[in-house]
């Protein structure tokens, strides 16, 4: 029995080598001076010959394994072939033998299957939750880098003492108004949650649906005063909408979500995220109000009044940049979808939102302290609310601007918002510790 | 107390050490007559002779070598080296006999400083305004300071001159007509090796040197305003390192910004991080931002020089990026 072993053939410097492949299978043949087995140093690999020639009787050392220098990689017994079946008489000449079976152990380290994902935290926040015995895969982190910081589990940890007090301070002292919301789709994801714009009701979202993929749900809301949901009879800002909105998902058991907020309804995502009641994945606004004191007051004033179809029309192409989309049965379409109440209900809310042609509430500073992803999308040819106001957002924002569209991106270019969305939910979840 | 510029404290500090201690002499380009290029050594020939005040040909490495061989002889030599830029060119004399001598033959010390002033800001160009930090800081058995006060730069300099190691002084060019209060007291020094909290904080750690400490103090007034209470810790100096006083602040914030204004691949900053990881990983909540100067030359045109010199506002975006 002669030992394979690696003794210094890397260099002086070598201490171990890594073993690449196995030129034999154990039983095989193999004449002295022949390649047996290849290993790897830290310079290059590096051919093994064998010292003597005979059967290579077993490998010690399998592929993928790091051995010190001097291990015994495998040996060699004397023999000229795998002793056989009788029939098979040895020969003196170096004859290859048949295949023999073969004898390796599987080529990669034996990765484990089921390996948990590694929920990423830091390295404070993983002490204290250890010390608390808090389980961070229950944890959403609420920074923009998917990391759960101190924060997240300090959180966790005064909800867990107090929870009661918790939901008291969080509600609203009013009752409950009911806000209508359509959940669209079962996926398994994080669902998003659509806030739709002024006038409109979760149903506008209905073309960006169809491209928005099966792993999320959607959450179409109807504002108050809008769609299914009565108005709400003292709403006179933007947060009191998204208290409203906050409610109605809580009582809903969506805890967390993918916002995506359209022109007045951008405005009321980003007073969502201020109450911090919703853990936000994501933010998506597009053409939100909020960011400037600028809007189409006449648009406002001729919307509201619009009874018929025919005062309606002209203000409705002035949403769009292709004027083919204002179709005789859109326009019917939007005039049935609200009645006569919520008419004035909105024209209560735009005279309070947007007294006089002026966006009278300002969240460009509140949309800085939103911490998670978040996208700006605008339509380049929007006449309703000026695109600039996009520049208010934080250097963190990505800002989209879409030609040739105009105040209605998600209708005019439903395939690129939706993809946008989900650029957006994606890269909240790229490093994130649960499902996105 | 008195008020005078960090270059005038310097001088004082050379003074009173030459006064106090006969084997102390100074050498270097320009140092004599002229003064220094930034008059740090001012009147000291004429007070000290030419025997130890000298003059020098440009020769930093036969300098070095003279400052390393003077200093075994028992002498305790005060070299000065015009610009930062020119240490590559000492370097043998650091890394092949100050750093090994002592380890080589044991009966030897080396009670040297090298005085050098780096950092850019003053439009002195690519080959005028580096801050090599990590260079020295990277040798064995040599000493690295680099005050910010002039408070400091005395107190430190006299320490330096008295220490028995070999200690590289790094000044900066544009302290030297940063005025404030100096101490006569000529017992007065500043240890080696102990940081100063120049700002307390609750939030981020900004830890910095030289002039990256006036930065860092100008980002915390920055951050204060977005109500993000930032502590800022003067290292003054850069090895040894007052561990203590990182890990203590670390302790306190866990969240930390290394600033220095050298290069960020292998450079001072990222030895300050990686040493934070070591001793208070399971402190941070957050990964150690680095505010560095690029990868790349000092310009020389001045908008140039400025969009890339760290300065107080990337530190505290860093530190506003570190606590998101």
């Amino acid at each position: 029995m002669t030992d394979i072993t690696v003794v210094g053939a890397g260099g002086e410097y070598m201490e171990s080598v890594v073993v690449v492949s196995w030129h034999k299978t154990p039983g095989e043949y193999v004449a002295a001076g022949e390649l047996v087995v290849t290993v790897e140093t830290a310079k290059a690999a590096t051919e093994i010959e064998a010292p003597v020639s005979g059967i290579l009787a077993d490998i010690r050392a399998q592929i993928g394994e790091e051995v010190a220098i001097g291990t015994v990689l495998g040996t060699i017994r004397d023999g000229t072939v795998e002793s056989a079946p009788a029939t098979a008489a040895p020969t003196a000449a170096a004859v290859p033998a048949a295949p023999a079976a073969p004898a390796l152990v599987p080529v990669a380290p034996p990765v484990a299957t089921a390996r948990p994902t590694r929920i990423n935290a830091s390295p404070l926040a993983r002490r204290i939750a250890a010390s608390r015995g808090i389980d961070l895969s229950a944890i959403v982190p609420s920074s923009p880098s998917g990391r759960i910081k101190l924060r997240d589990v300090e959180a966790v940890d005064r909800a867990r003492e107090a929870p009661e007090r918790h939901s008291v301070a969080s509600g609203p002292t009013s009752p409950a108004p009911s806000i209508s919301l359509t959940r669209r789709g079962s996926g398994s994801r994080t669902p998003f949650v659509f806030l739709h714009g002024f006038g409109a009701d979760g149903f506008s979202w209905q073309p960006l649906l169809a491209t928005l993929g099966a792993d999320h749900a959607a959450v179409l809301v109807d504002l108050p005063g809008h769609g299914r949901s009565p108005a709400l009879s003292n709403a006179g800002s933007f947060e009191d909408l998204a208290s409203a909105v906050a409610q109605a998902l809580t009582e809903t058991g969506i805890g967390e979500c993918h916002l995506v907020g359209h022109s007045l309804g951008g405005g009321v995502a980003i007073a969502l995220a201020e109450t911090g009641r919703v853990a936000l994945r994501s933010l998506t606004l597009i053409a939100p109000a909020g960011l400037g004191p600028e809007i189409d007051g006449d648009f406002l004033d001729g919307f509201c009044r619009a009874t018929r179809a025919e005062s309606l029309r002209p203000w409705l192409l002035r949403l769009f940049a292709d004027p083919s989309i204002v179709s005789p049965g859109y326009v019917q379409a939007t005039l049935k979808a609200r009645g006569e109440d919520h008419r004035r209900a909105q024209t209560t809310l735009a005279d309070r939102l947007f007294p006089d042609g002026t966006q009278a509430w300002e969240m460009r500073a509140a949309l800085r302290r939103v911490a998670v992803a978040q996208k700006i999308i605008w339509g380049e040819c929007d006449r309703i609310i000026p695109m600039r106001h996009a520049l208010g957002a934080g250097p963190e924002t990505a800002i989209h601007l879409l030609p040739h569209v105009g105040h209605m991106p998600h209708v005019e270019a439903p395939a690129t918002v939706a993809r946008l969305i989900l650029q957006n939910a994606r890269c909240a979840g790229r490093n994130g510790a649960g499902a996105t | 107390m008195a008020m005078m510029r960090y270059a005038e404290a310097l001088n004082q500090a050379l003074r009173e050490e030459m006064q106090r201690d006969s084997s102390v002499f100074l050498f270097g380009e320009d140092i004599g007559r002229y003064g220094g290029v930034f008059k740090v050594t001012k009147g000291l020939m004429d007070e000290f002779g030419e025997s130890r005040v000298r003059d020098t040909p440009i020769s930093e490495q036969a300098l070095a070598a003279m400052a390393v061989t003077a200093s075994m002889t028992g002498t305790r030599p005060v070299l000065e080296i015009m610009y930062a830029d020119f240490m590559p060119l000492v370097l043998d004399a650091l890394i092949n006999q100050a750093s090994i001598y002592e380890y080589l033959w044991q009966n030897v010390t080396m009670p040297f400083v090298l005085r050098t002033q780096g950092g850019g800001g003053a439009g002195a160009g690519a080959q005028h305004s580096k801050s090599l930090d990590s260079l020295v800081a990277h040798i064995p058995g040599i000493k690295v300071v680099a005050p910010v006060t002039p408070a400091d730069a005395k107190g430190l300099l006299k320490s330096a001159i008295r220490d028995s190691q070999p200690v590289i002084f790094l000044e900066h060019k544009l302290l030297y007509n940063l005025r404030d209060e100096v101490s006569d007291d000529p017992e007065l020094l500043v240890p080696i090796g102990k940081a100063k909290t120049v700002r307390e904080g609750t939030d981020v750690s900004i830890f910095a040197t030289s002039r990256m400490v006036l930065e860092s103090q100008k980002a915390a007034e920055l951050l204060a305003q977005d109500g993000i209470s930032a502590e800022v810790i003067d290292l003054r100096t850069l090895r040894p390192l007052d561990l203590d006083a990182i890990t203590a602040s670390i302790a306190r914030t866990h969240h930390a910004v290394v600033v220095n204004e050298g290069w960020r691949f292998c450079g001072y900053a990222a030895e300050l991080s990686a040493t934070i990881m070591d001793f208070a990983f399971d402190n941070l909540d957050a990964p150690v931002a680095r505010v560095t100067l690029p990868d790349m030359p000092v310009p020389y045109a001045e908008p140039l020089e400025l969009s890339v010199l760290p300065n107080a506002a990337r530190i505290a975006d860093a530190a506003r990026a570190t606590l998101k």
